[in-house]
């Protein structure tokens, strides 16, 4: 086990990553802050805010789907894989690194610069050519208008999705995004049908879809556990997939 | 400190690159790994590095698989590939970034080699440097993590004439009694001064794996006029010079190893030579 994780070898891990990003990561957030700075000016405060909005959801599906992108090129993946770490530990780095520091980065940037907005909106308004033009709430939102129940079912969803574009990144080395997004659209195509030939089979008339079908109501507390259940089960089998493919990969 | 039993290896199943593989090396020595293009050479060192897994075989360093990349291993092992990678870092960020995964690295030997390399004070990014200075950096930064196996693939390619010199000169320096440096190289002219032991590669075995004194014990090197006369004759190349022979030295006589000469004598006499160093 000790071979395997060492507290000492994760933290120097996650301060060479730190090292190597820190400035192309400063950009990142000062991009998003300067996008949802501007989202925030010209958009009407409702007093809520969604921390998982679509920039940030794209920017952190990217991320994922190019983490392992350095694999591709022989000198790097050798640098990579050569560097006194256990496969687990590069993994269980990579992981946190994604679904934490780069979440908080993304949440916190994206805030900073939608309420910065949102001021910038207040302050501007004084004047009425640019009342006009952006309009004013003439309140901003508040952290305590954001729904928490909200935010854990996103942040689920969220993580699931990264931990699929991350094992995407490992087994495509080129145009992971892109053959990750297909294989995913692939499956789901599949599952469909499987849908379609189970319920036709079950006796439904021919044309039916899933959504005419009367499925029994599930108790409410059935339906929260498989609506956790469903999310967190894909996402570990993902991280240890990830794991078993980066131990098995070659340079 | 490196095992290798029976490894087979290919790319593809129909042409392995090698079969049965058999090499033991030990500390305290520069081995120079020499072949032909494509032989794999840049394989046997990947697959010794635990980069490429064997198709059959096992591969063991200090006594642990290498397949496994065990950090153990890892922070006593540095492979140098042919083609250096040069994050957008300065040399200080680099070895901050990277120095602590190695426990006996060194920062003073790494500015000693970075001097050695007229490198000092250099603050512009690894990224934006030359060719040849990115393989310095990294050699210097090889060189001073003290790890006790060190491979390199072409160390000398990309360098210029000075740069080759201080490249011996350096690893002179880090040269003891413990450590292991693998050279592959085609370029035997650059680390013949280097060498102390040689390891032929042909036709997906090794020809020869032994230390440089061994070899002029079984091979006399010698420059003649005429070969009329020479016995055990093995190899012989008709320069300006004179006539460079390769022949059993069967009197036990001392003469100074060519690698070239070597080298060119081991692939036109496989069976010759591997009945003198008949160990592999």
């Amino acid at each position: 086990m000790e071979k395997m994780f060492s507290k000492d070898r994760m933290l120097l891990l996650i301060r060479s990553i730190f090292i190597q990003n820190r400035s192309k990561d400063l950009r990142l957030a000062l991009v998003v802050a300067g996008i949802m700075a501007f989202f925030g000016l010209v958009s009407p405060s409702h007093g809520d805010y969604d921390f998982f909005g679509v920039v940030n959801v794209c920017v952190l599906l990217v991320l994922a789907g190019t983490t392992y992108k350095m694999l591709a090129v022989p000198s790097r993946a050798m640098d990579y894989l050569m560097l006194p770490a256990s496969t687990a530990e590069k993994t269980v780095v990579t992981i946190a690194y994604l679904n934490i520091y780069y979440v908080l980065m993304m949440m916190v940037s994206s805030f900073v610069g939608f309420y910065f907005g949102q001021m910038l909106q207040n302050l501007i308004a004084i004047v009425p050519f640019f009342r006009d033009l952006f309009g004013s709430s003439g309140h901003t939102f508040a952290l305590s208008a954001v729904s928490f129940h909200k935010l854990g079912s996103n942040l689920l969803s969220l993580t699931c999705g990264i931990s699929v574009l991350l094992f995407g990144s490992l087994y495509f080395r080129r145009h992971a995004i892109l053959k990750t997004l297909l294989v995913g659209c692939g499956f789901c195509f599949a599952l469909f049908i499987l849908d379609m030939i189970v319920i036709s089979s079950a006796g439904y008339a021919y044309g039916l879809t899933i959504n005419n079908v009367n499925l029994p109501d599930l108790p409410e507390w059935a339906e929260t556990t498989i609506e956790i259940m469903v999310p967190c089960v894909f996402t570990l089998f993902f991280w240890f997939m990830t794991y078993l493919r980066l131990r098995e990969t070659e340079a | 400190m490196i095992q290798l039993k029976d490894v087979t290896f290919g790319y593809t199943k129909i042409a392995p690159v090698f079969k049965d593989l058999n090499l033991e090396l030990a500390g305290g020595h520069i081995y120079g790994l020499l072949g032909k293009n494509g032989v794999g050479k840049t394989t046997l060192m990947k697959i010794i590095a635990g980069l490429r897994f064997a198709d059959s075989g096992t591969t063991e360093v200090f006594g642990e698989p290498s397949y496994k990349r065990s950090p153990d291993m890892l922070q006593d092992l540095y492979y140098l590939g042919e083609e250096v990678y040069a994050p957008q870092l300065t040399i200080q960020q680099y070895v901050d970034a990277f120095a602590p995964f190695y426990p006996h690295f060194s920062r003073e030997q790494m500015d000693a080699y970075l001097e050695q390399f007229e490198l000092t004070g250099c603050t512009q990014r690894i990224s934006a440097m030359s060719h040849g200075q990115k393989k310095k950096v990294i050699i210097s930064f090889a060189l001073a993590t003290n790890v006790k196996v060190l491979l390199m693939d072409e160390p000398t390619n990309g360098l210029d004439i000075p740069s080759k010199s201080m490249f011996r000169k350096v690893m002179a320096m880090a040269a003891d009694e413990e450590r292991l440096f693998v050279l592959s190289t085609h370029q035997v002219r650059d680390l013949h001064s280097l060498i102390d032991s040689i390891i032929l590669l042909d036709g997906g075995e090794i020809l020869l794996a032994e230390p440089n004194e061994v070899i002029t014990d079984k091979l006399l090197f010698k420059v003649v006029d005429s070969t009329e006369g020479l016995q055990n004759l093995l190899y012989a190349e008709d320069t300006l010079r004179g006539i460079y022979t390769v022949s059993e030295n069967v009197n036990h006589e001392e003469s100074k190893l060519d690698i070239e000469l070597l080298f060119n004598a081991a692939i036109s006499n496989k069976k010759k030579i591997k009945e003198l160093f008949s160990n592999y």
